[in-house]
């Protein structure tokens, strides 16, 4: 039908497109002006666009020049706000800003759509509510609202009279073998040049003059083939909505998408349209007899797909479950965006949102400042700024905002210890970023954030991005696949990602394929995908990448070193902000005692913390006290004295002889290990110079047991019984020491 | 009428009786529910104060409580929980997870176990659970969602903490620990452990995470102390019913404990463990003697008592051998001492005992050799005498081909 051999390409501009599916040979002619879908990250929200111009580069890549239609969902929430109003999921609006890039690739148009043009007041038909079928009201150029210009109006207009021309030509043909196969390869785009109007109205005379009988017998027969198949019938009794799709997978594979606007009754519409249908592929047979070979191959294919069981289990099991989502064949653009409406599908358990139930009293605000100060201190507070880390959150910051005013990509390695600040830095840099895109002084982005730890293997890691960029859930396997073609294809309409991924090392694998990944997208050249990587060692990408890895990682980076004490103070002093319940002195010993130690800012606060709750104890009722040094130092004590000398000194009697026998053997054989015989007969002589009843055997493995259990001894498994060999898992000096003053 | 008299008198006895042995049991067997603690004050109001923050003001924590085995560690959380629930301000405001490193093997069943506490489950309705991923991102997206205020305060409770600290790159504690110091739902993360070495065992981020606070339990009481816990622990108390028995228990016992066996009893197991549980398993053997007949104990049922709980196990196998067999150890031992600990075979055993046979014994009658070899194969089967374990005679044996020898159906 209409349809030009490649050889034919030269023509440079064409006035439209024919996509065709080779398996079923039904094409749909898409013309300029004509509305369309566009393939978008998510297959369930394809871009709406109109398409205006197409071309052919040198390089044989196709091209089309569009006008982008923004829906509600892709606009920012809090501008969302200056609409005033409600939108129904089916308007869009006249995008106009300027960011995007208008010139795709011809492979992602999906199929065509209508688009109507309306008055602000005006309401969308009801009868056309439940198609695919937008509606425009109002322009939108990334900052404000306005009312669609005359101009604009009457354009959008006149393309779609153009488009009404033709509602039920072939251009409204979905071919359905595009939908029930993955692959792209069996669809195939040619040009033509538009479609030779008599053929239209050949097909148009044709469905007026239908419901003859012989179609309709012909179709109850083919209906009767179709529900042979034990596993379609099925499907059928279940819901008869599917049936439109059991039936029709079978033989030829038409669906009419666009005549169903015009009826109110579904069922109608479902008689009518399996009739035209049927009727297009008699004219289809028809049209063709002339040329033998195509409709004798077309016929076989016909009974071919028919009588296959397998083929049909297929697709109606691909419609009928609702899991259907995850399966890989979501990608294909064609049956997405109908099959939701169509047919009702119940929302899948796993996204229900779980959420902890709401406390039953009210949180009690704190009483006095020691709680106030408690609050402050606790490390999920998050402070007004980041003291101390200023230089640290200019360069990200700069790096972040070079990238996306540039729109490209890049990548950006952050290193230190625990406890510098190094996530929480980002976090605010974030902040900053997104209020100034708010602000419209930066281009909008789009914030995701993994953690190494918060996955239970490496290749999640896929699964989380893509999930929290399109809302997908597939495997780990394919949603790799997905967001390679995501970020290294030229997407059309895209905003630039900021991709946090917390403990890097975690995503080590043995062929490190997760983190080529990672750092191989940003180096691609439509990805504008922005990596900031965070882990605890400087050296992790000599370390534990492969050259390939740590090559495209690229030498931005940047180490958080530890807080020192002056910066610990500050970071105190800050988050306490006039908040008087610590001593200045105190404030600089656990700066001084933690910087010493770590230099994590965690701990600071901790003992800070603790100490305020020491103070709340041991002060009286009446008198408010703050902390002082002596309230540190206990709260210090705590946290980090060695628990094995006081384990000790509270052991039982005859522990502390076998911890005494232990030394004496180790000194008397010059080796730091023994067997429980050897120690058994220093412990015998030990208890006869006390004058003490020595134990038995059982008594003294049950001590060691005991001993063993809270790890002052290692031992070897129990059932050498005598011949247990034992070690101290403290150093004989404390143990001593431990025991001197008894 | 004298008899009758008797026979009521033992009837009430009888009851008497039953009921002290409820009582007593109850206390000596379920520590951890309602039993006093002793010496623990301030660390009982260290973790009541902790767990209080949460509940009340929604404030996130995190704690070890660390002990040896038997010091109380569970009796001192659950007493908390327990007095916690009470207040007025806490009451349905805590939800409570436990967890137990002996039962929640990996973080994969952990989290389960997590959901279906949380009743995080129904949300899901009757579907069975996605996979263990699906299950961290479910989990952690929940916690996400609540913040200080307004959520409902969570207290995760892992028994045997050392054990979680296993599991794979420490996920689990990861995140527990990353939720108490982040603005989500407020959680109380407590940690109960044997081990003094645990914060060892933790990963540098993980640890960084964990707020340091150790509650230390070391049955740090003197004697002293510890024969007052005897006393408190066998007192009946004040509303047992038969008032006039209850007093004569209690003067009974306070007698006991002036008594110097009683004391060297306690005195020896107190030098030779601390734990409480010891001593309530001594007082349980002790107090299953006392019967109608029988009805107040005696410092003789704590000596048996104490007689029965310190046995040598061993020594308690070699008492029932035969005379056989006594002789075969014999010589076992005369062999160890000439060859100095060097491993024997059964025959240098048999010529030992044969020599013994022809020189000395006048009334030993000579055994054949296999039934002296089956008294040899008792002594094994009974661990007395071990087999040593030798090298393999064939080094580099493949592993199917060890397999095909062990089994000659191996190949099925």
């Amino acid at each position: 039908m209409g349809l030009i051999k490649d050889a034919d390409l030269s023509v440079l501009f064409s006035r439209g497109i024919l996509i065709k599916s080779e398996r079923s040979k039904t094409e749909r002619c898409i013309q300029l002006g004509d509305f369309v879908l566009i393939e978008g990250e998510n297959a369930d929200q394809p871009f709406v666009a109109q398409l205006l111009d197409l071309y052919e580069d040198g390089a044989q890549q196709k091209h089309a020049v569009v006008q982008w239609f923004t829906h509600i969902t892709e606009i920012p929430k809090n501008k969302q706000k200056l609409l005033k109003r409600r939108i129904s999921s089916q308007e869009v609006f006249f995008d106009l800003v300027s960011g995007y890039d208008t010139d795709i690739a011809v492979e992602t148009i999906i199929e065509s759509v209508l688009v109507i043009p309306l008055r602000l007041k005006d309401e969308l038909p009801t009868r056309l509510k439940k198609e695919k079928i937008f509606c425009v009201k109002q322009s939108w150029d990334g900052k404000c609202f306005k009312v669609l210009s005359p101009h604009t109006f009457s354009m959008l207009n006149e393309a779609n009279k153009k488009g009404d021309g033709i509602p039920n030509s072939s251009s409204s043909f979905v071919p359905l073998d595009i939908i029930s196969s993955v692959k792209k390869e069996t669809k195939k785009v040619a040009w033509s040049a538009p479609k030779t109007k008599n053929a239209e109205m050949e097909i148009e005379s044709k469905h007026s003059a239908s419901k003859s009988s012989l179609y309709k017998k012909r179709h109850s027969l083919r209906m009767d083939n179709g529900t042979k198949n034990p596993t379609a019938r099925k499907k059928l009794d279940l819901n008869s909505m599917y049936m439109s799709v059991c039936v029709f997978c079978p033989f030829g594979c038409f669906e009419c998408t666009v005549i169903c606007i015009f009826l109110k009754d579904f069922c109608r519409f479902f008689l009518i349209s399996l009739l035209n249908m049927l009727e297009s592929k008699e004219e289809e047979d028809f049209l063709s007899s002339s040329d033998g070979s195509y409709s004798s191959s077309s016929e076989e294919e016909d009974s071919d797909v028919g009588c296959t069981p397998e083929k049909k289990t297929k697709s109606s099991r691909m419609f009928s479950t609702p899991k259907s989502s995850r399966k890989p064949s979501v990608h294909t653009p064609a049956k997405t965006p109908r099959k939701t409406p169509l047919l009702g599908t119940p929302r899948t358990p796993r996204n229900a949102t779980p959420e902890i139930p709401r406390r039953s009293h009210a949180a009690q605000k704190p009483t006095s400042v020691l709680e106030e100060a408690r609050l402050r201190l606790h490390v999920s507070a998050v402070p007004e700024s980041l003291p101390c880390r200023e230089e640290e959150f200019q360069d990200i910051y700069n790096f972040v905002e070079s990238k996306l005013i540039d729109g490209t990509g890049g990548c950006m390695y952050i290193s230190g210890v625990p406890g510098t600040g190094k996530t929480a830095t980002v976090h605010e840099v974030i902040r900053c970023l997104q209020r100034a895109t708010e602000d419209d002084d930066l281009p909008s982005f789009q914030f995701i954030e993994i953690n190494g730890m918060k996955l239970t293997d490496p290749h999640q890691a896929y699964v989380q991005i893509l999930e929290l960029l399109t809302g997908q859930k597939v495997t780990a396997t394919h949603a790799a696949v997905l967001l390679a073609k995501l970020f290294c294809t030229p997407g059309p309409k895209r905003k630039t990602t900021v991709l946090v991924v917390d403990e890097l090392d975690l995503l080590w694998t043995r062929k490190q394929n997760v983190m080529y990944n990672l750092f191989d997208w940003p180096t691609q050249k439509h990805s504008k995908l922005i990596i900031l990587a965070i882990a605890n060692t400087m050296d992790l990408p000599e370390r534990i990448m492969m050259n390939r890895v740590s090559s495209r990682l690229g030498l931005t980076r940047m180490s958080f070193q530890p807080y020192t004490y002056k910066q610990l103070q500050q970071i105190i002093s800050s988050r306490l902000n006039s908040v008087e319940a610590f001593e200045e002195d105190a404030i600089q010993l656990v700066s001084r005692k933690v910087a010493a130690l770590s230099g994590d800012a965690r701990r600071c606060l901790d003992i800070c913390r603790r100490a305020a709750e020491i103070c709340e104890f041991s002060s009286q009722k009446s008198t408010q006290e703050i902390v002082r040094m002596t309230h540190i130092t206990q709260a210090i004590d705590e946290m980090f004295s060695s628990p094995y000398i006081k384990a000790i000194r509270n052991a039982s009697l005859h522990e502390q002889i076998f911890f005494k026998a232990i030394l004496a053997e180790f000194r008397r054989a010059g080796v730091e290990e023994a067997t429980i015989q050897q120690v058994y007969h220093q412990h015998i002589s030990l208890c006869r110079m006390e004058g003490m009843q020595s134990p038995t055997v059982s008594d003294i493995l049950a001590i060691c047991a005991r001993l063993g259990a809270c790890r002052l001894l290692l031992l070897e498994s129990s059932n050498k019984y005598l011949h247990m060999r034992v070690r101290l898992n403290i150093s004989q000096d404390d143990v001593m020491y431990a025991l001197k003053d008894d | 009428m004298n008899k009758r008299k008797l026979k009521e008198s033992s009837g009430t006895d009888g009851e008497c009786i039953s009921q002290v042995q409820k009582v007593l049991r109850e206390r000596l067997c379920h520590h951890h529910a309602m039993g006093k603690l002793f010496g623990m004050d301030q660390q009982y109001k260290h973790l009541l104060e902790l767990l209080k923050q949460t509940a009340v003001h929604g404030e996130s924590n995190s704690a070890l409580i660390i002990g040896p085995r038997g010091s109380g560690k569970t009796a001192l959380l659950n007493r908390a929980l327990k007095d916690l629930r009470e207040m007025k301000q806490v009451k349905g405001n805590l939800l409570e997870v436990h967890l137990n490193g002996l039962l929640q093997t990996n973080d994969k069943v952990a989290l389960k176990e997590i959901t279906r506490q949380l009743h995080l489950e129904n949300v899901v309705g009757d579907k069975v659970f996605g996979s263990f991923a699906e299950n961290l991102v479910f989990l952690l997206e929940a916690l996400r969602k609540g913040d200080r205020t307004s959520s409902c305060p969570v207290l995760f409770v892992l028994d045997e903490f050392d054990l979680f600290v296993h599991h794979k790159n420490q996920t689990l504690l990861y995140n527990l620990f990353d939720i108490s110091q982040s603005a989500q739902t407020p959680v109380t993360v407590i940690g109960l452990t044997c081990r003094q070495d645990i914060l060892e065992l933790l990963e540098k981020r993980v640890k960084s995470r964990f707020s340091h606070r150790r509650i230390y339990l070391m049955n740090s009481f003197a004697f002293k102390q510890y024969l007052r816990i005897f006393k408190e622990q066998l007192s009946l108390p004040a509303e047992f019913p038969d008032k006039v028995f209850a007093q004569k228990w209690n003067s009974n016992i306070q007698l006991l404990s002036e008594d110097r066996t009683v004391q060297d009893v306690l005195q020896n197991l107190f030098h030779y463990s601390k734990d409480l549980r010891s001593l309530h398993f001594l007082l349980m053997l002790a107090l299953s003697n006392v019967t109608v007949r029988h009805p107040l104990i005696t410092a003789s049922d704590l000596q048996e008592a104490s007689k029965q709980y310190r046995m040598d196990s061993k020594a308690n196998i070699v008492h029932g051998l035969t005379v056989l067999e006594i002789c075969l150890i014999i010589a076992m031992k005369h062999l160890n001492e000439v060859y100095e600990g060097e491993p024997f075979n059964f025959q240098m055993v048999y010529n030992e005992f044969q020599k013994f046979i022809q020189r000395k014994a006048h009334c030993m009658y000579n055994f054949e050799k296999p039934v002296v070899m089956k008294a040899f194969e008792h002594l094994l089967q009974l661990e007395l005498v071990k087999p040593i374990e030798r090298p393999s005679v064939y080094p580099n044996c493949p592993t199917d081909v060890k397999q095909w020898a062990a089994s000659s159906l191996s190949w099925l």
